[in-house]
Parts: C-alpha cells; structure tokens; sequence
C-alpha cells in the first residue's frame, strides 16, 4: 500500500496522470463531442502524438470514438461513463493532496 | 506528488478548461472593418456633400446595408480562423453563440419595424440598437472572453443613458441650438458606438492578443 498520510496515491490514475492523456481527459470534460481537429488545434499536439494517447484512453474504456462522414470522413471522440468517473476521481485525489498539503 | 504539483495539475486543468470554453464571437478585424465602416457613413450623412441627403432620409435601410455588411466581414474571418485550425464551419461555440444572441436581434427587429412608422424616430431606433446589441453580446457572457463582455456593457451603459437624456424638451433644445437634426443625431449615437466603441475593440484586442492577454 503506497499511501502517504491520509491520501493512497495508488487512487492517482496513472493513465490519466500522464501531462497530454490529462489535457484530453479535460477538454474531453468539458462538452459531450470533440471532432480530432478541434482537439489538435486546442492542444498543439502532433497527429501521431495525439492519436497515440487517445488510443491509450480508448483501450481503458476512459474515451469513445465515432467514426462519421459529413461531407468528409470526420473522427470524434467523447468521455465515457466510466472516463468520466476516473476523472472525478483524479481530481478528488488531487484535490485531497492539496488539502494534505494545507494542514 | 506533493501538494504544489497537485495544485499545479489542477490550476492547468481549470485553465484548460475555462480556455476551451470561451469563444470570441466578433473577430477583431471585423469589428474594425464594422467600426471604420460605421465611422464613414455616419461622416458622410454628418458632413454636407452630395450624399447626406440620401443618407439622412434612409437611415434604417443605410444601417441595414452595414449591419449586412458588417456580418458578412464578421463571418469571412471567423470562416478564416476556423479554416486555419482546420475545424468545420460553422463550430459548435460558433451556433451556440448564434442561438444566444438571436432574441435580442429579433426584439431589435421588431422594434425596427414600429418605431420607423413615425419620421423623426431615427434616434430612438439608433438608441433600441445600442442597447439590444449589448444585451445580445452579454447574452455570451458565460463563455466569451472580458473584452466581448465590456464591449456589452458599454452598449447597454451608453443606451441607458440616452434613454435617460432623450426627453422630448432636451430633444428639442438640443437639436435647435446646435442645428442638428433628429436623423443627424442617430448618426452621431451609431457612430459613437457602432464605429468608436467596435474600433477601440478591435485595436484592444489586437494588441492584447499579441501580448498574450487576448
């Protein structure tokens, strides 16, 4: 068991954890669909970058992918139930370690 | 991880997020190209030559024309903006904003259309548009940046004070003493506001933005 006071850092999602995997999640957060170019624009990441971590997401089941064509082939991506659940659960974490932090 | 690193992650996902959020409905080199344009055809009505007749007899549909105008300048920029990010036009912040400020465009329609019943309206209709178009830029509050917010305000704020000076009798004197007419002072309200406050916009935002303030 790796916990530090009152807070187990083993709660801390490693896979969300990760800087770019934690700025999809986020932006992901923050309205039900992303198309992939959005998504490139808002967080300056290469094609390959970021097809790599929202690969890494959809095979936790953290990220959903929907393959369309409107007017051209378009990809988007949305946060699962359970995406959205280890999200909250990161920030409660991290919250927690601020609070920790404070005392 | 330490609190200051936790605080960290979570400072960059609040800023993330408030980022992804706002959305900047009226681009700054459309709000120039609207204020420079509103600046000139109120000079022109303002200022005796060939045109000012025209331009004095015509005031809804001349604002109609650059008010048109003016949207279309606005859309052609944001169209660039969204082609540059390679995002769909129009975006979904896009038609959000769209669906916010529709019921303010539509009061100021009708308004339009009951008040230019009556000649000498002119600066009451100038001063319904004022106000509306702030309330319609407040209306995107939530999601737009600070600059589109006191933009709004200053609308409003201009349009509650002409509201409160237009008194018939202040009207009057005001118009008599120095040789304006009622069109004439629709003019002078829509270039104060429309051109002035659009084009101290535009340059703020500019410089701000290449100051990284946006």
């Amino acid at each position: 068991m790796a916990a530090t006071g009152m807070v187990d850092f083993n709660k801390l999602d490693r896979t969300i954890h990760e800087k770019g995997r934690l700025a999809i999640m986020t932006l992901l957060a923050t309205r039900p669909r992303w198309a992939f170019p959005e998504l490139k624009s808002e967080l300056q990441m290469s094609d390959g970058n970021l097809v790599t971590h929202l690969r890494a997401l959809h095979q936790v089941g953290y990220v959903a992918v929907t393959k369309e064509i409107v007017d051209r082939p378009q990809t988007s991506y949305s946060m699962t139930e359970r995406g959205r659940t280890a999200f909250k659960a990161y920030i409660e974490t991290l919250a927690e370690i601020v609070k920790l932090g404070r005392l | 991880m330490d609190s200051r690193s936790a605080e960290d992650h979570l400072r960059v996902i609040r800023e993330l997020m408030e980022r992804a959020t706002i959305y900047r409905a009226i681009s700054a080199p459309a709000a120039l190209c609207c204020g420079f344009l509103a600046l000139i055809v109120a000079s022109a009505a303002l200022i005796p030559g060939p045109l000012q007749p025209i331009l004095r007899h015509y005031f809804v549909p001349v604002w109609i024309i650059v008010f048109l105008l003016s949207a279309v300048a606005n859309t052609l920029f944001l169209m660039r903006s969204t082609g540059e990010r390679k995002i769909t036009f129009p975006s979904r912040r896009l038609r959000t904003a769209l669906v916010a400020i529709t019921p303010a465009f539509m009061v100021a329609g009708a308004l339009t259309i009951l008040l230019t019943r009556n000649r000498g309206s002119e600066i009451f209709v100038a001063v319904c548009w004022i106000g509306l178009y702030g309330m319609a830029l407040l209306s995107t509050v939530t999601f737009a940046p600070r600059s589109i917010a006191l933009l709004g305000w200053a609308f409003v704020l201009t349009s509650c004070l002409c509201l409160g000076l237009l008194t018939q009798d202040y009207l009057f004197s005001f118009t008599a003493s120095r040789h304006v007419t009622l069109p004439g002072l629709g003019y002078l309200a829509m270039a104060g506001t429309f051109g002035l406050y659009h084009v101290i916009y535009g340059f703020a935002v500019m410089f701000y933005g290449r100051h990284g303030n946006g």
